[in-house]
């Protein structure tokens, strides 16, 4: 139970993430696919403290040159071109690798409400809820009225004095700067191929699309990510 | 056109003259993707449809071949069908509503599983499907690729084509002279998905199985891509899927990513390519 | 002075401005006539910097073509768009507090008190006009582009924006495009620029384009 959510709220940020780059960034960022796998394969490559750190400035980079290539280009063309990046990042992982492998991490376990839970997985799902508030916290800032108007309609915010492309070069970069620190974080728990962002990118998309149905500006349809992706990992336990 | 049509007989001619089983083997491989990137790329040029999803009537259409034949029809009718419903969400759209469901499609087509004779085949493995040959599988799709090639350039021509056209300019213009958009766009698909399915009957006919590796997204991507590579003519993507087999065969042995390293670098410049390509045009 | 320098704009291999060039001092009233299609609302985008455009622009003597639609705001250039613009999914009082006060807007209208917490997209077309209105009036610009600020107003809340505009140029340059209220906005304008099929037909005082402005509108 408690590692299912755990792995709601890592979806649900997943989530959270590809809405603000589709309504601000106007893009569906599949980028983001590659760009949590550059992030695992760099706390396989480096000691954990330094992959953190250049995991969140690896992607931050990966933001900034997807956001710069896909300006002022319609949401079908940027969404191909963020594609292409991450088929790139994709294939040459898989060139520099040449191999997948499954790493275990030896941990500890401890009960918890019942259920045996290993410590790594505590101390990862607890860093991604500290992401999660951080990211949710971006709307919140004093720039989230701004960004909330962007969301809306940016060119009436343009045209009053919002630098909405500044705003989005930044919401790509930081975005993806969280999304390579959780491939990170997640790192020991997963199995490490280079394909390995997709399932989490499509099951996001999909949970973005149920909760953008909600439609509206500000911080309700990242909030509804939360109850969408408890139910999916829900049904998928119920499944298995 | 005719131009064209002179570049795609010489291609289909060459192997036949050089009669090398291993050049043939290869043609074969690209005439059938040219028939699955030309049924996309009528779909864009001439509906205005921007699909990542033609690796679903492509691919069931084999899998249904494999498991039955019957189900061919219900194969396509059910591409359709899908087709439709992803464009309820508007052009823009469709791209990446399309794109995901391909990727969902191929996830769930490892657990497409049949149960023969108290065992279950299918899954990671695939379906099987007796091969009709080399030499007639090429002649097979070959003249299947000329059919659909000859057939577009007819109905461009028909009053039908102006109509698709009409469409893919202007909906609102085209339902105010009394043209049912939907009706057109329906018609479009189906020309679109129909073309797909035979690519993906010769396919299988050639191979002779068929795995959930259709489903991938290097063959979500191919028709896009080798529409890309080589102009903005209708004999571009026949030309581009000899491109990428050509250069993905050349370099399997060396580096096997090529083919993708490509993909993505025609991904990363498709808007400057496409614009490019226009502006060449005229 | 606000100055549009040989302004050209070519859509799909179709013109929709040629060469057009006009200006206006601060405290005066340029009037933008014009029938359907003639360039005129494309010619305030071009200003405003919304849509790519050949030709210069100039703010005060220092040439702001190169600047984003964010950037001359700040310099002091505000449009309040046609088709009763709004932000649909945010509320009244934040759809007019991104460029300013909302109490400074209650004093133009009061009637958007009552609205505050009202989703945007959920008024009538008199109360949206009003928005757009008040968020632009609030941000206290050098030079005010008006886009059809009489769409969706009842004849009363007409006259008070008319009214509004003469008193605005007391302090600002105003441009105003419009079909309604042509002859009240045409009799206070200082200068009158007439587009024909994205040409200008007319440029220059309002009192050399009565004839020309009585044959083709009034």
């Amino acid at each position: 139970m408690i590692s299912a959510l755990l792995t709601a709220i890592f979806l649900s940020f997943f989530a959270s993430a590809v809405i603000l780059n589709y309504k601000i960034g106007r893009l569906l960022n599949l980028s983001f696919a590659s760009i949590f796998t550059l992030g695992a394969y760099i706390y396989f490559s480096f000691n954990p403290t330094s992959a953190l750190l250049l995991a969140l400035i690896f992607g931050g980079i990966m933001g900034a040159i997807v956001s710069a290539a896909t300006r002022k280009l319609s949401v079908a063309e940027a969404t191909i071109i963020s594609l292409g990046f991450s088929i790139a990042i994709e294939e040459s992982l898989r060139f520099l690798y040449r191999t997948s492998y499954y790493q275990v991490m030896e941990t500890n376990y401890v009960e918890l409400f019942g259920e045996v839970v290993s410590i790594h997985e505590m101390l990862n799902g607890a860093m991604i809820v500290l992401l999660f508030l951080a990211f949710a916290a971006i709307p919140l800032s004093r720039r989230g009225f701004e960004l909330k108007f962007v969301e809306d309609d940016w060119e009436l915010a343009e045209m009053y004095g919002v630098d909405t492309s500044r705003i989005r070069f930044l919401t790509i970069s930081i975005s993806s700067s969280f999304i390579c620190l959780s491939g990170a974080v997640l790192a020991p728990t997963q199995s490490l191929f280079p394909s390995m962002g997709w399932s989490s990118m499509v099951i996001a998309v999909i949970i973005a699309a149920i909760a953008a149905l909600a439609g509206n500006a500000g911080l309700r349809k990242y909030g509804l990510t939360i109850p969408i992706a408890i139910a999916y990992t829900a049904v998928l336990r119920w499944l298995l | 056109m005719k131009k064209d049509f002179a570049i795609i007989l010489a291609l289909l001619l060459l192997p036949l003259l050089l009669r090398s089983s291993f050049i043939v083997s290869v043609a074969t491989m690209a005439v059938v993707y040219s028939i699955l990137s030309l049924s996309w790329f009528f779909m864009e040029k001439e509906a205005g449809w921007t699909s990542l999803v033609h690796s679903i009537p492509f691919g069931i259409a084999a899998y249904a071949l494999a498991i039955n034949p019957v189900l061919i029809i219900p194969a396509f009718l059910l591409s359709l069908l899908l087709f439709t419903a992803l464009s309820l969400s508007g052009r823009e759209k469709f791209v990446f509503t399309s794109f995901i469901t391909a990727i969902v499609f191929w996830y769930f087509s490892h657990y497409i599983t049949l149960s023969v004779n108290g065992g279950v085949v299918g899954g990671e493995e695939g379906f099987s499907f007796l091969s009709i040959g080399l030499w007639e599988s090429y002649l097979l799709s070959s003249s299947m690729l000329l059919l659909f090639f000859t057939s577009f350039a007819l109905i461009r021509k028909s009053g039908l084509g102006l109509k698709i056209e009409a469409v893919r300019d202007d909906e609102f213009a085209a339902r105010s002279i009394g043209i049912n958009a939907f009706k057109i766009r329906i018609v479009s698909f189906a020309i679109s998905v129909f073309t797909a399915t035979v690519a993906g009957v010769c396919y299988l006919l050639y191979f002779g199985h068929v795995s959930p590796e259709i489903f991938s997204v290097e063959i979500v991507l191919l028709p896009f891509v080798a529409s890309l590579i080589a102009g903005n003519r209708w004999a571009s993507p026949i030309i581009g899927s000899y491109i990428i087999v050509v250069v993905s065969r050349a370099f399997s042995g060396i580096l096997p990513e090529t083919h993708l390293l490509i993909y993505a670098a025609v991904l990363m410049l498709s808007p400057k390519l496409k614009r490019w390509w226009g502006a060449s045009a005229y | 002075m606000l100055r549009a320098d040989r302004v050209r704009v070519e859509l799909n291999g179709r013109m929709i401005l040629k060469d057009v060039t006009c200006y206006l001092e601060r405290r005066e009233i340029m009037l933008i006539a014009g029938p359907n299609g003639s360039g005129k609302s494309t010619l305030l985008k071009c200003i405003m910097g919304l849509m790519e455009s050949k030709g210069r622009v100039f703010l005060d003597n220092v040439e702001i073509t190169h600047l984003k639609p964010s950037e001359r705001f700040k310099m002091g250039i505000t449009l309040a768009p046609e088709r009763l613009r709004v932000a649909k999914n945010l509320t009244v009082e934040e759809n007019v507090s991104i460029s300013g006060d909302f109490q400074e807007a209650l004093e133009i209208f009061p009637e958007l008190g009552p609205l505050a917490k009202k989703k945007a997209g959920k008024l009538s077309g008199g109360e949206r006009q009003m928005v757009v209105l008040a968020r632009a009036l609030i941000s206290k610009p050098k030079y005010l582009l008006l886009d059809e600020p009489f769409q969706g107003l009842h004849k009363d809340l007409r006259v008070r924006v008319v009214n509004m505009i003469y008193n605005l140029s007391k302090k600002c340059g105003v441009v105003v495009v419009t079909h309604d209220e042509l002859d009240e906005i045409f009799l206070m304008s200082d200068k009158t620029c007439i587009l024909v099929g994205g040409e200008v037909l007319y440029f220059g005082d309002s009192e050399g384009a009565e004839q020309l402005m009585r044959e083709m509108f009034m």
